[in-house]
């Protein structure tokens, strides 16, 4: 414990450098202020790249929650930037002689920077947000009620904490890198990778969930595995989290108590992962080769690992017959132009190459695979007997121009087990030609079919497949149609 | 006092230094001195404890100076390119060096005054001369036990490498100061130093007291009547040896009388001993060191 607190020369250089580095810490207070006020940039912008991230905000439902949302992209920013900053000097040799021949241990001197941008990203959050607090009382924009008090502070508590977590990993991130313009990228492509690898898995998810059923759309209450990527993406996605505090915040009491439960969560995980890395930083920085400065940056969790996972996502991506052909070609260049920035030189090596096409062959593996299994079973297209309650029916009939959107209704539903067995038997029958005859276009429709089960099992309490049957299927559909009829499984019928 | 015991260092997959063994003295000025490349910056850098070595040890009072705190406080380094904050004044650096040494502040004024030095303009308005001038300034009042300075005097004008060597020469007789330098100028490192290692394909080839060494070491010049061979001074402990035709150059390492008196076995016609120039001896060395690589004499 005594290790980690700082002696008197250390405190008085951190007083030394923030005095120092004072002019510049007041223009960054006041820039932030300017972004915060809404001053510099359009909130439409700010909107658009929240959303991009995995936000999804309506603004309009919880006034003044842009400019809260502001405060902590501020927050962000800070500890996308002081890392950088503060350890700037590793990354070039004059750097290394003064600071690294200085009379301090590298683990105390990695100590000290540290210090140093933490005082600066919590001094500065806190001047933005007590600035923003008064704006906002000031203006009246948003009314803090006291029973809103409490977790207004946990709000500001919550994301100064994150801003530390990420601030530590991104310390982590820049000490792994040998220049800055690779520490610049580094940090870049890590803040961007989990909205790759969310979007990519749902990608392969979607795709896979086409080619293996023969139904129209991958609706929520049987998409499990999307459900298992959304947890993560919930918990690494600071836009995410931001969501679930405005829900905390503006909703009603039951959705708050399941944001908190969320955020508490994902709390707890960043605080782990923030201590990895900052005794991943730390032996780092104590292990720093300074003969490597301004070397190309060859560490494990950099280029090494990111260019074939990024790689490796794009390419489940694209996992669909019309893509992965000509996508392939564009990963490929885009995986040797990567190549080429790391290492600031052109090769193309046979092993390169070699994991290239093992990373497609893995990813056309993994699509089969998921096609193959139904998504490894987490996809049933036809939901079994005991986990549905009800069925509700609808047939929607087009012309034969396919110009009047719908010009007769028919609909059935039934609750009891053999109606359930009939109308479970009925939308088999009507897979399996799916399957063998059409896709599922909108161009061409003739009838549009739609099973929707009640389900205690599903997460949105109903189970719904639809199929679309085109103008060469009239014929099929219509006979089953009149068999449906005849056996009574529509009982409604309405013109 | 430090010593390298068989110290080893690799810059990437290159072996920069090798075995290396040297003790440098207390109270002296040191000279290093090589080619480029030689690993003159390394030896300094590994003394500094920026390097890490990959084998040996490095050793100040018997304490690993590498990560070692109470060492590091005793050396400062001046690299070839110091490093400045963005518009940093020398005061902003003496500011900064202040934090970990303890900068002698009369002394500090009393050397800008003879060096005619602007603390507060920022350093990227000096010259390089100038620049040099002002981190040689901010070593000497911080009044290290070592001070390390690489490429000492590049860029400086005679009048100032003499105003330096002064000050140098002042601090090392009132505090027991010792200082390491590097450098191409020979002849100055020669005039300068009390002792130094000449540094060679990553090895210290020569090293000790500058006046005991250079009295042990020989400038030969001989002429015969045929054709010298290699071979004839196979029994001398030679350092370098030039032949045209019938004439020989050598330097030569032992007692003077010893040499004299075997090569006078050799009858040549002509036999004088030269003065002894350091610059000349590592011009030779480095032709003769080129000439058994290429040839594999």
């Amino acid at each position: 414990m005594k290790q980690l607190l700082l002696t008197n020369t250390e405190l008085s250089y951190v007083n030394y450098y923030i005095k120092k580095e004072a002019r510049l810490g007041i223009a960054t207070i006041i820039i932030l202020a300017l972004f915060v006020s809404g001053l510099l940039l359009p909130a439409a912008l700010v909107e658009i790249g929240l959303t991009l991230f995995g936000g999804q905000f309506d603004f309009h439902s919880g006034s003044g929650w842009e400019s809260m949302s502001r405060v902590f992209i501020s927050v962000c920013v800070l500890a996308y930037l002081l890392p950088l900053y503060l350890f700037r000097f590793k990354m070039n040799r004059s750097g290394n002689d003064l600071y690294l021949s200085l009379p301090i241990e590298r683990k105390r001197l990695f100590y000290v920077h540290y210090v140093i941008g933490l005082f600066y990203l919590i001094t500065i959050s806190l001047l933005l947000l007590i600035g923003y607090s008064v704006f906002v009382k000031a203006l009246s924009i948003y009314q803090i009620t006291s029973a809103g008090s409490f977790s207004y502070i946990l709000l500001n508590i919550y994301f100064i904490g994150l801003g530390v977590c990420l601030y530590t990993f991104f310390t982590y991130i820049v000490i792994r890198c040998h220049n800055l313009l690779d520490a610049i990228l580094m940090e870049l492509a890590y803040t961007l990778l989990p909205l790759l690898f969310y979007y990519a898995l749902q990608a392969l998810i979607i795709h896979a969930a086409e080619a293996s059923t023969a139904y129209l759309f991958l609706g929520f209450d049987d998409a499990s595995l999307l459900n298992m990527i959304e947890l993560p993406t919930a918990v690494l996605s600071i836009p995410t989290q931001m969501n679930l505090w405005m829900l905390y915040y503006c909703s009603y009491a039951s959705e708050a108590v399941i944001a908190l439960e969320l955020l508490l969560v994902a709390g707890l995980l960043w605080i782990i992962f923030a201590v990895c890395c900052f005794l991943g930083a730390r032996r780092s920085f104590v292990r720093i080769r300074s003969e490597q400065s301004g070397q190309n940056t060859n560490a494990f969790f950099t280029y090494p690992l990111l260019i074939p996972l990024v790689s490796f996502l794009l390419l489940i991506a694209t996992q669909s017959e019309q893509l992965f052909s000509i996508s392939i070609i564009f990963i490929l260049v885009a995986y040797l132009l990567a190549h080429f920035i790391a290492y600031r030189k052109i090769s193309f090596s046979i092993r390169k190459l070699l994991l290239f096409f093992s990373l497609a062959a893995s990813s056309f593996l993994l699509f089969i695979s998921l096609t193959k299994t139904n998504l490894f079973g987490a996809l049933k297209e036809v939901p079994k007997l005991e986990n549905v309650n009800s069925f509700t029916l609808e047939i929607t009939q087009y012309d034969a121009n396919n110009e009047s959107p719908q010009t007769t209704f028919l609909s059935g539903s039934g609750s009891s087990d053999e109606a359930l067995a009939d109308i479970l038997r009925e939308q088999a029958k009507i897979r399996d030609y799916k399957k063998q005859h059409s896709n599922n276009e909108f161009y061409d429709q003739a009838y549009i079919v739609r099973f929707q089960y009640d389900s205690d099992t599903a997460e949105q309490g109903f189970i719904e497949r639809t199929y679309i049957f085109n103008q060469e299927d009239r014929e099929y559909i219509e006979a089953r149609i009149t068999e449906w009829k005849k056996n009574n499984i529509i009982q409604n019928y309405t013109v | 006092m430090i010593e390298f015991q068989h110290v080893y260092k690799f810059l990437g997959k290159k072996q920069v230094l090798q075995d290396v063994n040297v003790t440098i003295p207390d109270g002296a000025v040191f000279g290093l001195i090589g080619e480029n490349g030689a690993g003159k910056s390394t030896f300094l850098r590994l003394l500094s404890g920026i390097y890490q070595c990959d084998g040996g040890k490095i050793l100040l009072d018997q304490e690993p100076i590498y990560d070692n705190q109470r060492c590091k406080k005793q050396i400062l380094f001046i690299s070839d390119e110091p490093f400045q904050f963005f518009r940093s004044s020398l005061s902003d650096m003496k500011q900064f060096y202040s934090q970990w040494y303890d900068i002698d502040e009369e002394r500090y004024h009393e050397y800008l005054t003879m060096f005619h030095l602007d603390e507060h303009k920022p350093l990227h308005n000096f010259s390089k001369g100038m620049k040099r001038q002002a981190f040689i300034l901010l070593g000497l009042a911080a009044s290290p036990r070592y001070l390390l300075l690489d490429e000492a005097f590049d860029g400086l004008d005679p009048m100032m490498r003499r105003y330096f060597k002064q000050v140098i020469a002042e601090r090392i007789a009132d505090k027991s100061m010792s200082v390491i330098i590097s450098s191409h100028d020979l002849k100055e490192v020669q005039d300068f130093c009390d002792s130094f290692a000449m540094i060679e394909n990553g090895t210290v080839s020569t090293s000790g007291e500058m006046n005991d060494t250079l009295a042990n070491i020989h400038h030969i010049q001989m002429a015969f009547h045929e054709e010298v061979k290699a071979e004839w001074f196979n029994q001398l402990d030679v350092i370098t040896m030039q032949i045209r035709s019938r004439v020989v150059k050598l330097y030569v390492r032992g007692d003077e009388e010893k040499i004299r008196s075997y090569l006078k076995t050799l009858h040549p016609l002509v036999l004088e001993l030269l003065p002894v120039q350091l610059e000349e001896m590592f011009i030779q060395s480095v032709i003769h060191q080129k000439e058994v690589n290429c040839h594999g004499i």
